[in-house]
């Protein structure tokens, strides 16, 4: 007894521990982009892109104000304010950083000219010289005196010798210009503002991003700024705080939605409270094992395994009614009554677990995780069902056989009841087929924005910021990868090629290539040769430009840039400049890590020309991508592999049903009936304006796996009692509706999930689920009567 | 040029200052002032003083002005630059290399710059309105019967690199006498009118572009 309640304890201890450990380990992905399947070029590219050039712990405050003037104040105290905020805050950048500090460009001015072209390195060795350099600072004094130009006048006055004259274009034209708006600071009109803000440690998980990004709101809403001034909040930070904790209360809602449905029915069925109590306490066990143990295998939760939880108690719950079913009416020991409720729970969990298991061989891996928890959910919830819940029902079950029936179950037996059915059931029938008659087939929506939270103050506010910096939707990226920087720069010059080529057929308007801003080290290595010298001549440079009224202060770009010049002789190559000038000038154009290589471009296409040009940049590591075109490339690809897949599926079923059932009769019915939920669901999708995505194109597969139960279940049982379709009806009538109604309560409580993907599959599958379990009650034994019949006729 | 910008600073600040403070009714006095004029000629001094340079730049110059949006500048006699503008874009001429440069006004960021051109809009029958969308006044102070006025355009790139537009004029006669305009770095460009001449007969053709035999480039928004 002893070494029983040991072991009891132990067992505790270790449940225990493994649900808080599994628990600990959970986290949230929110990158739409890891729902999408990974081999899709579109979602490699994008994820190549999002992985290397968004920064997890940057927040975007923009600040919009009906002034100019207001708005660049207001920019300036709160920043101010955010700096003092040392507790929270590491640093806020309101401004390109060069403003503050001109001479922190030279180091980006020095890579740029070790990487100019050899003619114009010449030719700057040439202005140099001492025969062309007083004629260079004449030219140049000239331009001072008659230019109308204030970037020119700026330009000269600072670089008299024109060291960075060839270097107008690289900058203008790749980095789109230097100015606050262009930079990503300020739109054009000057009234809207953005700050960037970088917490003081990085975050370790979803609830610290939370924390963090709620103090900051507070702080920064509670600033008193002028009257008109409103704040946005966007970036990774905001995302993650706002998606994972959406995430974490769809699942809990979710789930608590699915349990008050499940106590609903059972109380609407036994009007029992002791088994009710049990039940719902069983099922958050086994979502808290389901949970612990994805901990353990996955390594983060997506917005669509969030899902699993309702879906999983909807499903789970079957086998607690059936084991109550079977305790109410058993009088032998529990263990007969387990191993006859094994032999049952076996069969449909195990199928369910398979279909849902199924999903792993789409190509969504958000899908195939929902498949791969709620599999897992299932055959926990069997195991916890027959070992811990077939005693406590035995325990529980009435004592007088005269209440063992229950309240639903002599209504289900009924004629009555069977015959208003029926004609329910054909009227919805014959609405649904109507629908899909008059109305056609559900539309499709493959747009990207079906994957993204129903509603985003954070995606609001990034949309906003989008529009006023003016970045154009219709642009696609250009994304070029690889293992080395000479691999990366091949692949840029193969692509610039390619890109000017189409901008002269028509099918570009314009590109900016990263090409002139990728370190060349064969060219890096020539210039410092060519230039490092210069550094020995700075004296005379700066006698040339005292005598031609210049000061010194004119020649500090040059000594600076000949200075860099000559200390990198000796220096690895390539060089790449590093101050903070370069690395925010360089953050949204290339990325450098040991194996790691990426350059980013903008390339406008054509209208009309999009797919074309997408589709026509497929060389290893070279992507050009864009949102829009990945909701294209996805809708061509879907519903065919999900068509695939479920074609394999419903292979797969018949071919059991063919083995089980061996009757051609029972083998048609169950295609017809399934052919018809198919119809009616469609039917029912179109006239709730409801459209085929991602997601709930996957609803197929899941009501073959799990919808198609019932029909199966019915046609088994009248294939066993010879056809006897009332006898059917009271066997299964009740279990078919406590089945199709929890799981229906399970999918349909997902309908108000966050994630627009998991809602349109939740309310896809609840409707499906229902009509499934109305037309395998309903309309399926009047079917096998009629066929019945009718071959008996012939 | 400058000169034509200095008007449109000063319509901007007369829109953007507060009708009941009595300085700004000095500015509202010129610029009704402003209304009845249909043309100027000026000759003016424009000394550029830039932080790395050991002198001065001083030239000399002229500009006409016909209501309501129509200007030529001449920098340098003879010019060395010339740009003739008016209320959809302007040329810049440089009769010298054989080139011309023509960009819409907005592309005119920073001084002289898109905000600049305000007065464009505004010269001839200001707009309060519009004048103080543009321009913030920075200070206001009078000696005599000279007034100088501090403003600063409100557009943000408009003012990026810029202190101050500090405007000088006659309060009796409502005359510009300069205009100043400095940069954070401690450079300025200051032009000193002279000659100044109210609704003049204006040659034909001032302000037509005949651009023959000059390469001639075009800067879009």
């Amino acid at each position: 007894m002893k070494t029983t309640k040991l072991l009891g304890s132990l067992l505790l201890l270790f449940g225990v521990l493994y649900v808080v450990i599994g628990l600990s380990r959970i986290s949230f992905n929110v990158d739409i982009l890891r729902l999408l399947p990974a081999q899709v070029r579109q979602v490699k590219g994008l994820s190549l892109f999002l992985k290397n050039f968004s920064f997890p712990n940057e927040l975007i405050i923009t600040l919009d104000a009906p002034d100019p003037a207001l708005a660049k104040t207001s920019t300036e105290t709160l920043a101010k304010f955010l700096r003092q905020q040392s507790q929270l805050v590491k640093n806020v950048v309101s401004q390109p950083p060069w403003e503050d500090d001109p001479d922190s460009l030279s180091e980006f001015i020095t890579f740029l000219l070790l990487n100019q072209s050899g003619e114009k390195t010449a030719a700057l060795q040439e202005r140099l010289s001492p025969t062309h350099a007083p004629l260079a600072l004449q030219q140049t004094m000239e331009s001072l005196e008659t230019s109308v130009s204030p970037e020119e006048i700026a330009r000269l006055s600072y670089d008299p010798y024109g060291v960075a004259s060839d270097l107008a274009d690289t900058f203008s034209g790749a980095l789109g210009g230097m100015g606050s708006q262009e930079s990503g600071f300020s739109s054009a009109d000057g009234k809207f503002h953005v700050l960037y803000v970088e917490p003081l440690h990085p975050f370790a998980n979803y609830k610290q991003t939370a924390d963090w990004l709620k103090q900051m709101k507070v702080l920064c809403l509670n600033l008193p700024l002028a009257s008109g001034v409103k704040l946005g909040f966007t970036g990774e930070p905001a995302f993650v705080a706002e998606i994972s904790t959406g995430m974490q209360w769809d699942m809990i809602s979710s789930g608590l939605f699915t349990l008050l449905i499940i106590s609903l029915i059972f109380w609407f069925c036994y009007g029992e409270f002791t088994p009710l109590f049990c039940l719902l306490i069983l099922l958050q066990l086994i979502f808290l094992l389901s949970l612990a143990t994805a901990g353990f295998l996955l390594n983060q939760l997506t917005a669509i395994g969030a899902g699993f939880a309702s879906v999983m108690i909807g499903l789970s719950v079957d086998y607690g009614y059936f084991i109550y079913q079977r305790s109410r009416h058993h009088s032998g020991t529990l263990r007969d009554l387990q191993w006859n409720c094994l032999q049952n729970i076996l069969w449909t969990s195990s199928t369910t677990a398979v279909a849902f298991f199924a999903l792993n061989l789409s190509s969504l891996p958000g899908l195939s995780q929902l498949g791969t928890m709620v599999g897992m959910g299932v055959c926990i919830g069997a195991v916890v069902m027959i070992g811990l819940f077939a005693p406590l029902a035995k325990r529980f079950a009435p004592p007088s056989r005269k209440s063992k029936t229950s309240r639903l179950e002599e209504i289900f037996a009924t004629q009555r009841f069977a015959g208003i059915g029926e004609c329910a059931a054909l009227a919805l029938v014959l609405l649904l087929l109507g629908g899909l008659l008059f109305k056609g087939f559900p539309k499709a929506d493959f747009s990207i924005s079906s994957l993204r939270p129903r509603e985003s103050a954070s995606q609001s506010a990034l949309d906003y910021l989008v529009s006023r910096l003016h970045d154009d939707p219709g642009e696609l990226n250009l994304v070029v990868s690889g293992k080395t920087e000479n691999e990366v720069l091949g692949r840029l010059r193969t692509t610039q090629a390619k890109l000017l080529k189409d901008q002269r057929e028509g099918v570009v308007q314009s590109f900016l290539s990263p090409l002139s801003l990728w370190p060349d080290a064969v060219r890096e290595e020539e210039n410092i040769s060519s230039l490092a010298p210069l550094a020995h001549e700075l004296p005379r440079l700066q006698q040339t430009l005292r005598e031609n009224g210049f000061k010194d202060s004119a020649g500090t770009l040059t000594t600076t840039v000949l200075q860099r010049i000559q200390s990198l002789q000796h220096q690895p190559l390539p060089f790449w400049p590093a101050n903070e000038t370069s690395r925010w000038i360089l953050r949204r154009v290339a990325r450098h890590q040991n194996g790691n290589y990426l350059a980013l471009g903008v390339v406008e296409p054509t209208p009309g020309h999009e797919r074309e040009l997408a589709d026509a940049f497929r060389d290893e590591g070279i992507y050009l991508v864009s949102w829009n075109q990945l909701g294209e490339e996805l809708g061509r690809t879907m519903p065919s592999e999900v068509l695939h897949i479920a074609v394999g599926l419903l292979t797969g079923i018949l071919l059991i049903l063919a083995i089980g059932l061996r009757d051609l009769r029972a083998l048609l019915l169950f295609t017809l009936t399934t052919a018809l939920v198919f119809g009616c669901l469609a039917g029912a999708m179109s006239l709730l304006g409801m459209k085929w995505g991602f997601f709930n194109l996957a609803a197929i597969l899941l009501l073959l796996g799990t919808g198609t139960d019932y029909s199966i279940l019915l046609l088994l049982a009248l294939k066993r009692n010879g056809g006897d379709v009332p006898g059917a009806r009271r066997e299964l009538g009740l279990v078919i509706f406590l089945c199709a109604s929890s799981a229906a309560a399970g999918f349909g409580s997902l309908a108000w999930a966050g994630n627009l993907g998991l809602a349109s599959l939740g309310q896809t599958c609840a409707l499906g689920l229902l009509i499934d379990g109305i037309i395998s009650l309903f309309l399926l034994p009047r079917a096998w009567s009629f066929l019945r019949k009718t071959s008996s006729s012939l | 040029m400058l000169v034509i910008l200095a008007c449109l600073k000063l319509n901007s600040l007369l829109a953007d200052s507060a009708p009941a403070t009595p300085s700004l009714s000095l500015l509202e006095s010129l610029i009704d002032r402003q209304k009845d004029i249909r043309t100027v000629s000026a000759d003016f001094t424009q000394t550029r003083t830039l932080r790395t340079l050991r002198y001065p730049l001083v030239i000399k110059g002229r500009l006409w002005f016909q209501s309501p949006d129509q200007f030529r500048w001449e920098l340098g006699i003879p010019p060395k630059t010339i740009v003739i503008g008016n209320y959809d874009g302007l040329t810049v001429i440089q009769p010298g290399k054989k080139q011309a440069l023509t960009k819409p006004i907005s592309t005119f960021a920073s001084f002289p710059s898109a905000g600049s051109f305000g007065l464009i809009y505004l010269s001839g029958n200001g707009n309060l309105e519009e004048f103080q969308k543009r321009m913030q006044v920075l200070a206001l102070s009078t000696s005599g019967s000279i007034a100088q006025l501090i403003m600063l355009p409100r557009d943000a790139e408009a003012a990026r690199g810029l202190d101050s537009i500090r405007l000088d004029f006659n309060t009796l006669t409502g005359a510009w006498i300069s205009l100043e305009i400095v940069t954070r770095d401690g450079s300025s460009i200051q032009n000193e009118f002279s000659n100044v001449v109210i609704n003049p007969a204006l040659k034909e053709g001032l302000f037509d572009c005949s651009l023959k035999g000059f390469s001639l480039t075009h800067e879009n928004n």
